[in-house]
């Protein structure tokens, strides 16, 4: 195991110490909600997940932006990072929302807006990952992926505004500009649902930051083998016939 | 008109609880209720109990065990209740008694249980339907904690794993490098 730099292993203490604050808040802190009981604590996992994995999204568009933009492979690296955490956040954010919606509204699925939308939101991640994975490797890739990690960034402000929109089993925002406010989530349980929020947009930096540097790492072996490739042919004799065998050429990373 | 409702719905409550409970378990019952102990308690309403305001006051709760408790309400006591055509309400006892009364009188004819919230002998909150069945709910709660537990350490896994098996990788293709170029003359 490689040794971490400081700084990630500092992020990573911040993580873990914000990751048992808020722990402490969801289950010892903070009061049981009266119209649904102890469910209702699903709220600071699936609240933040959900917002989180709104962020990727935006994070994918402006990485994709600024690819358009300047053609540096980082933004690149960037937007694959965040398309990767992205759908991990989506798919956990849809589990848990089902896991909640089944005691509360009775069923684990209803066909409203902002579900419907929110479906939509991860089946964008995966497009953006699938295209990654199946299109020939090089600049026409990373060019047609910024195209679509910018469209589906679209999908963002529908998921926020369905639930004003349209007919809904979701509540109305209680943050941002629809906020009502009259808005229930005060005090304790709007104080513990800021702190989760914060929680996890650490626990997000941190995996997409591990992400990027495997995507790093992934193109590091892509140029050395492209460097071996082109060196000149070598004598029977040659030290590098002793060398460790190399298992194949990676594609480019997805 | 409402007042008239709730005083027949009171009295009729005071005649039918000896209706429904033979004389001798009901005079049992109600000398033996106690009265509850702090935290959450669960059960049906059997027994209302109003002033000469007809104004609830208190009330009390049968719990699964059989055990008959005793609590009193004040106007900061929340309510979350459902009727029958699912309609929920949620308010306090200083904000509405009469509907408060009308409420706790309907769970008690449904024989609906509630979960009840007591400090000090005051109920401070008295719920329905998700909090009845608490079990059932943690094991949701349980589900979703462990999903997004499992689903971070397993990615989390990976790409520590992968990290791992590219170093290597790195360090084996730069060592292959060198010694190429060595052989090259391209480095002395």
């Amino acid at each position: 195991m490689t040794a971490l730099p400081k700084i990630r292993l500092i992020w990573l203490g911040v993580t873990a110490a914000l990751m048992t604050l808020t722990l402490w808040m969801i289950f010892l802190w903070v009061p049981t909600e009266i119209n649904q009981g102890n469910i209702q604590r699903s709220l600071y996992f699936h609240v933040p997940v959900a917002w989180v994995a709104m962020v990727a999204i935006v994070l994918i568009a402006v990485a994709s932006v600024a690819y358009l933009k300047t053609r540096d492979e980082k933004w690149d690296r960037l937007a694959v990072a965040g398309a990767e955490t992205g759908v991990i956040f989506a798919a956990l954010m849809l589990i848990t929302g089902m896991l909640w919606a089944k005691p509360v509204w009775g069923v684990w699925w209803t066909g409203e807006a902002k579900l419907t939308t929110t479906l939509i939101l991860f089946f964008i991640y995966v497009a953006y990952l699938m295209f990654r994975a199946y299109f020939p490797p090089g600049e026409q890739r990373r060019r047609l992926a910024a195209i679509i990690g910018v469209i589906g960034a679209i999908d963002t402000p529908i998921i926020y505004y369905g639930a004003q929109l349209w007919e809904r089993a979701h509540p109305s925002a209680v943050v941002g500009p629809l906020s009502e406010s009259d808005s229930s989530l005060d005090g304790p349980i709007g104080l513990t649902l800021m702190v989760a929020t914060l929680t996890f947009s650490v626990l997000f930096v941190y995996i997409a930051s591990e992400r990027y540097r495997l995507r790093k790492q992934e193109d590091e072996v892509t140029s050395l083998l492209r460097a071996i490739s082109l060196q000149p042919p070598r004598t029977p004799s040659s030290s590098m016939d002793n060398a460790e065998p190399i298992s194949s050429v990676p594609a480019e990373g997805a | 008109m409402r007042e008239i409702i709730v005083s027949l719905l009171v009295v009729l409550t005071a005649f039918s609880i000896p209706l429904a409970i033979p004389g001798e378990v009901k005079a049992q019952s109600v000398a033996s209720s106690s009265t509850a102990a702090d935290g959450n308690t669960n059960g049906v309403i059997t027994v209302i109990q109003v002033d000469q305001d007809t104004k609830l006051v208190g009330f009390v709760l049968s719990t699964k065990d059989g055990e008959l408790v005793e609590m009193s309400v004040n106007d900061s006591t929340s309510f979350g209740l459902e009727n029958t055509s699912g309609d929920r309400w949620v308010s306090e006892f200083g904000a509405d008694p009469a509907e408060s009364l009308l409420r706790i009188t309907d769970q008690r004819e449904r024989f609906a249980p509630v979960t009840v919230t007591v400090k000090d002998g005051i109920a401070t909150a008295v719920v329905d339907r998700e909090q009845g069945d608490l079990e059932r709910n943690l094991g949701f709660l349980f589900a979703i904690y462990l999903v997004t537990w499992a689903g971070f350490f397993a990615y989390i896994f990976i790409v520590s794993r992968k990290q791992n098996d590219l170093s290597r990788e790195i360090n084996t293709l730069k060592g292959q490098v060198l010694g190429s170029e060595h052989e090259s003359g391209l480095v002395d």
